[in-house]
């Protein structure tokens, strides 16, 4: 979620909710951050 | 002038005031991050900064909200949720310059805000420099600042965000705010970076270090390398000590015998140098390279485990483990197995996985050893040891499918349908045959962020509830055991953060206000 608050700040083109959301999913499936 | 014992106390004692204002108690509780010994304090001062409800973060100033979310995040970051880091990305959008930074404040606070801002960000482990630029031509443009001493502190703990000296343009006046100058005195003296404490290696890994020694020059190579990938594995000891952990676990008088855990322990860790390797000829990754270990770590494992037992009975219960790790690496070749060429996957069939029993089987070696230790319990029924062994069964199946939730996208792009990639497969309904990879991992992306980390999440956590309500339940292993808090109740945390995080996520983007 972290990165997601990240793009939304730097990038303009990851704001809108859509965006939001296919970058949360895309967070997901790269490698959960809860592994450790 | 204080020395760090006496300014550590004063600091203590200040920062118990009953009138402390929550952007003062934040300064006290980021202050205190790497101070030992003052937990009533850090307990006392995180309930002012985080007040009753997170309403504040909509309506305090921009660096008294950088501030209290960062103490928290340092205190306790589980209590800060989707919905406020969504407030955060609101507010700092509206106060941008430009996307990333700087934001806007009175002159005045410009640039102690986007300091306190930045450190957040650092700590948080995703930088916004062009904040640190912004800062670096503050510093430029106003050479002879009048920054106060607080400001240049902003800038510099924890984390150093420009080269500049914490002395640098400050006047050695008071702050008239007396915690602010304590916390400025008190980080003075503490290094920008905590470090990890180093934890002293334990016999089993000091055991196969020494064999290893020992080895022939062309073997030693990479057996060395082998050793340091599972040592790194086994960080919380739940290979080399978990048949350890499992007998000081046991509620039975005079069942300790270290010499029969520490062997077991060796045994395990060999047992894992072996199907590391193999696990790599399995997936097709193999390297040629590391066979001779491999088979050197099988053949230790298996000399370690029969020189600890005395009846032909476990005998076959160690040949057994065995073999069903054989088998069931063979049935997972034979099922688990797409072709991938051309950036398209050919699916012949989906695996079916059940109730998770091949997993169990897959793994059952690394439950080896409290098998034995079960087996060699005075006393106990047979089905005390059946349900044991059901129970390490249940801990084994949820320990892979967590582990399978976090490769799932790789191994689907290698063409290995794990658990939670037929899991996906199978409720996406895709059938047999030819998929564009690409097309494929979206529509599963998709359907694993909104239903799949819940449903295998939860699965993971009925495993782990089964095996601790099994291991209890038998009266043989005690409630508030090392062997549940260290290797099961961890796998449970980790599924349970996995859930939180998602909601979190789905707070995040409800909360969010989309431009």
């Amino acid at each position: 979620m972290i990165e997601t608050l990240h793009s939304v700040l730097t990038d303009t083109t990851s704001r809108d909710s859509k965006a939001v959301q296919a970058n949360l999913v895309e967070q997901d499936s790269a490698g959960a951050p809860w592994y450790t | 002038m204080f020395n760090l014992e006496e300014l550590t106390n004063q600091f203590k004692k200040i920062s118990l005031d009953k009138n402390i204002e929550p952007f003062d108690a934040a300064v006290a509780l980021l202050a205190m991050t790497s101070i030992k010994n003052c937990e009533k304090e850090k307990v006392y001062l995180y309930k002012i900064v985080s007040s009753k409800d997170m309403t504040w973060i909509r309506e305090v100033s921009l660096q008294e909200l950088a501030i209290r979310l960062h103490a928290i995040y340092q205190f306790k970051p589980s209590s800060i949720r989707g919905a406020d880091y969504a407030e955060l990305a609101n507010r700092l959008i509206n106060a941008e310059t430009e996307p990333g930074g700087p934001y806007r404040a009175s002159e005045k606070d410009a640039f102690t805000t986007n300091a306190l801002i930045a450190q957040l960000f650092v700590s948080l482990k995703a930088p916004l420099p062009k904040i640190n630029t912004y800062l670096l031509e503050c510093i430029k443009v106003d050479p002879q600042s009048s920054f106060d001493k607080f400001s240049i502190w902003a800038a510099s703990w924890p984390n150093e965000l420009i080269n500049i000296s914490r002395g640098y343009g400050a006047s050695n006046h008071s702050l008239h705010k007396p915690i602010r100058d304590y916390a400025i005195m008190l980080t003075s003296n503490q290094p920008t970076l905590i470090a990890a404490e180093i934890r002293p290696e334990n016999r089993v890994v000091i055991h196969i270090a020494k064999d290893i020694e020992k080895l022939d020059i062309n073997l030693k190579l990479y057996a060395e390398k082998i050793f340091q990938g599972v040592k790194k594995a086994d960080k919380n000891h739940e290979i080399s000590m978990l048949s350890k952990v499992f007998m000081d676990s046991l509620d039975i008088e005079n069942q300790t015998n270290d010499h029969l855990a520490h062997i077991l322990g060796v045994s395990n860790f060999y047992a894992w140098i072996a199907y590391t390797i193999y696990d790599d000829f399995i997936d097709d990754e193999g390297n040629s390279q590391y066979l001779p270990i491999a088979n050197l770590a099988h053949r230790l494992s298996l000399q370690n485990y029969l020189s600890v037992v005395n009846s032909a009975k476990l005998e076959e219960v160690i040949f057994d483990a065995y073999y069903s790790v054989d088998a069931a690496n063979a049935w997972e070749l034979q099922n688990c197995r797409a072709q991938i060429k051309s950036k398209s996957i050919y699916i012949s069939s989906i695996p079916h996985y059940g109730d998770g029993d091949f997993l169990a089987r897959r793994a059952i070696g690394h439950i080896l050893g409290p098998i034995i230790i079960t087996q060699n319990i005075d006393g106990s029924t047979n089905k005390q040891k059946i349900e044991i062994k059901d129970a390490l069964k249940h801990y084994l199946i949820a320990r892979q499918i967590n582990d399978d939730m976090h490769d799932w996208l790789e191994d689907l792009q290698n063409g290995h349908i794990s658990f939670v990639v037929s899991y996906l497969l199978k409720s996406c309904g895709i059938k047999d045959g030819k998929h564009s990879l690409k097309i494929l991992s979206g529509t599963l992306k998709t359907y694993f962020w909104h239903y799949g980390i819940e449903d295998i999440s939860k699965i993971v956590i009925t495993h782990t509830e089964k095996s601790k309500e099994k291991l209890i339940k038998t009266g043989i292993m005690k409630s508030d055991s090392a062997f549940i808090s260290n290797f099961i109740q961890p796998i449970e945390d980790s599924a349970r953060d996995a859930l939180l995080r998602h909601r979190d996520q789905l707070e995040f983007l409800r909360s969010y206000n989309s431009t």
